[in-house]
């Protein structure tokens, strides 16, 4: 026999980034404002724009009406995060994001 | 935004559900996925429309008023592949059989297949050296899963590797490199791309300690390479949980990923050592780090002046292809030394040669679709009026100090240049020897 040691990151604990807080309960969909943001890959502005149709018409009393360009954001780079005065845009905008991980 | 209150939705294609998840549980963060059929880009109207019916089919249950917005139900069967984080001894009692142990190591998702040093005890603390006493400190934090890389676990992948103890400070050094932010190290192991990150040894312990820099440069040389590189990929593996399909998403990777290590020849390099373009003295010894592709060969066997010679050189650089095109970043050229030689004979020198590049190695419209050539252009700050109609050229870096010159290898009248990734960029970090 012989004893090793691991290579993993057992017995470790991830850094701490902070408690994310608890979500507040959508009970009455009423004026939400949803947003987008792409990742900056081919057909994520089409998928988007064809959800949000979607979205308006199922939806037509519950969601603010207001063109897609202005709720669209584009980080244009899949490999890095968007910048934070994106992110502070969208904050200040968005009650729900809709963003995408794939190629 | 989700910390803020923006309710976030995230849309992935079923091959890439397993990144969401790990990423979202190594952040502690439970968004709602829509999953959707792979791929979204490159496909049609009609295709396109097919996913979006998908999503909302999803999305509805997202938006139903009487739902709580987010619940915590999975959405998918995928197995979760993400080191457990519970604190449990490190330390393992295995069969001393070399085959069954690497069997094992390999089956727990540790190595690359190929055989491994058992990480004992004894070996680990020679490996530590004179870091033993700060084994517990923390060099940095793999974004991958915000998992610390101590000295001890850098030391234990050190010695599955086959590194010597000498080559320790440099690991260190190159993880310390890689986890700068201009390096985007999530970017460079999450990415479909294939990109490895290449270590490049400068100054006196390149040549102390056998780094490749002769012939074969690229190739299985040196121990020091090999085993050097093999041990930064097994950090990022063991510590930051990359493995193939799940937090490593390349559609093809690279060789590369193995290990891909070297150094410059500077007894043969007619110019300073590269690390002295960068503001070190040549007495200093650094690591510099780099997401690149495999070396892609510039054969030059005809030319007789340095001006022909860059005829060809630029000519093997401009292609259609690859990531530089429009993510930027930086780009290397490594010339052989034959090469290097002609070009200081004909009075060419770094800058001149990078000045030249720059301006000459425009991929022209015509080598990709306009379809390609659109998305290329949309990534550029400033698209510089780029046509497709006029066929204008997209230049392979934004600058030239995007672009860096070695000189590495044997005799021969080969060179070599490096693509990268395009979003990083390569860090120099001097290697403190304790």
């Amino acid at each position: 026999m012989i004893q090793v040691i691991t290579p993993n990151a057992q017995g470790q604990q991830a850094e701490n980034l902070g408690e994310v807080s608890s979500m507040k309960e959508v009970k009455h969909l009423e004026k939400i404002k949803i947003a987008y943001l792409s990742n900056g890959k081919p057909n994520v502005q089409e998928i988007f724009t064809f959800i949000d149709q979607h979205i308006f018409n199922e939806y037509p009393k519950q969601v603010v009406h207001e063109p897609f360009e202005v709720r669209f954001f584009d980080k244009k780079n899949a490999a890095k995060p968007a910048p934070p005065e994106m992110l502070e845009e969208i904050k200040d905008y968005a009650d729900i994001l809709i963003t995408g991980s794939a190629d | 935004l989700r910390k803020s209150g923006v309710q976030s939705v995230v849309l992935a294609t079923n091959s890439f559900v397993n990144l969401a998840n790990a990423l979202m549980k190594s952040w502690k963060t439970d968004l709602h996925l829509l999953v959707v059929k792979h791929p979204i880009g490159g496909i049609k109207e009609n295709e396109v429309r097919e996913r979006a019916d998908e999503a909302m089919e999803q999305l509805k249950k997202v938006l139903n008023p009487s739902a709580t917005f987010f619940n915590s139900e999975s959405n998918n069967d995928t197995k979760d592949t993400t080191h457990e984080t519970e604190n449990r001894t490190a330390l393992l009692e295995l069969d001393s059989d070399p085959f069954i142990l690497n069997q094992y190591f390999y089956e727990k998702g540790w190595t690359d297949g190929l055989p491994i040093i058992p990480p004992t005890t004894k070996r680990v603390d020679d490996m530590l050296g004179s870091y033993l006493s700060n084994k517990d400190k923390v060099i940095g934090f793999m974004p991958t899963n915000n998992f610390p890389i101590t000295y001890l676990k850098a030391a234990v992948n050190a010695v599955m590797a086959g590194c010597k103890p000498e080559y320790f400070p440099i690991l260190v050094s190159a993880i310390k490199a890689s986890l700068k932010q201009e390096f985007n190290l999530l970017g460079v192991l999450a990415t479909t791309h294939p990109c490895a990150t290449a270590i490049i040894v400068s100054g006196p312990i390149a040549e102390r300690l056998g780094f490749s820099c002769k012939g074969n440069v690229f190739g299985p040389s040196s121990m020091a390479s090999s085993t050097l590189g093999r041990a930064l990929r097994f950090v990022y593996q063991n510590v930051g949980g990359v493995l193939p399909g799940t937090l490593d998403k390349a559609t093809q990777g690279t060789p590369a990923k193995f290990t891909f290590c070297f150094a410059e020849n500077e007894k043969v390099n007619p110019w300073h050592p590269y690390h002295v373009d960068r503001g070190f003295l040549s007495s200093d010894s650094t690591v510099t780090v780099y997401a690149a592709e495999a070396p892609a060969n510039i054969n030059d066997h005809g030319s007789r002046s340095g001006t022909d010679l860059m005829i060809g050189i630029i000519g093997a650089i401009t292609r259609s292809g690859i990531n530089n095109l429009y993510l930027n970043g930086d780009i290397f050229l490594a010339l052989g030394p034959e090469h290097a030689s002609l070009l200081e004979r004909d009075g060419w020198d770094k800058a001149k040669i990078k000045q030249e590049i720059f301006e000459k190695a425009r991929v022209p419209a015509e080598k990709m679709s306009y379809d390609q050539f659109v998305h290329h252009i949309g990534f550029h700050k400033e698209n510089y009026g780029f046509s497709y109609e006029n066929n204008d050229g997209l230049p392979i870096a934004v600058s030239p100090e995007h672009i860096h010159i070695l000189v590495t290898g044997g005799e021969g009248k080969h060179s070599a240049w490096l693509p990268s990734f395009g979003i990083s960029f390569s860090i120099i970090e001097k290697i403190e020897e304790i």
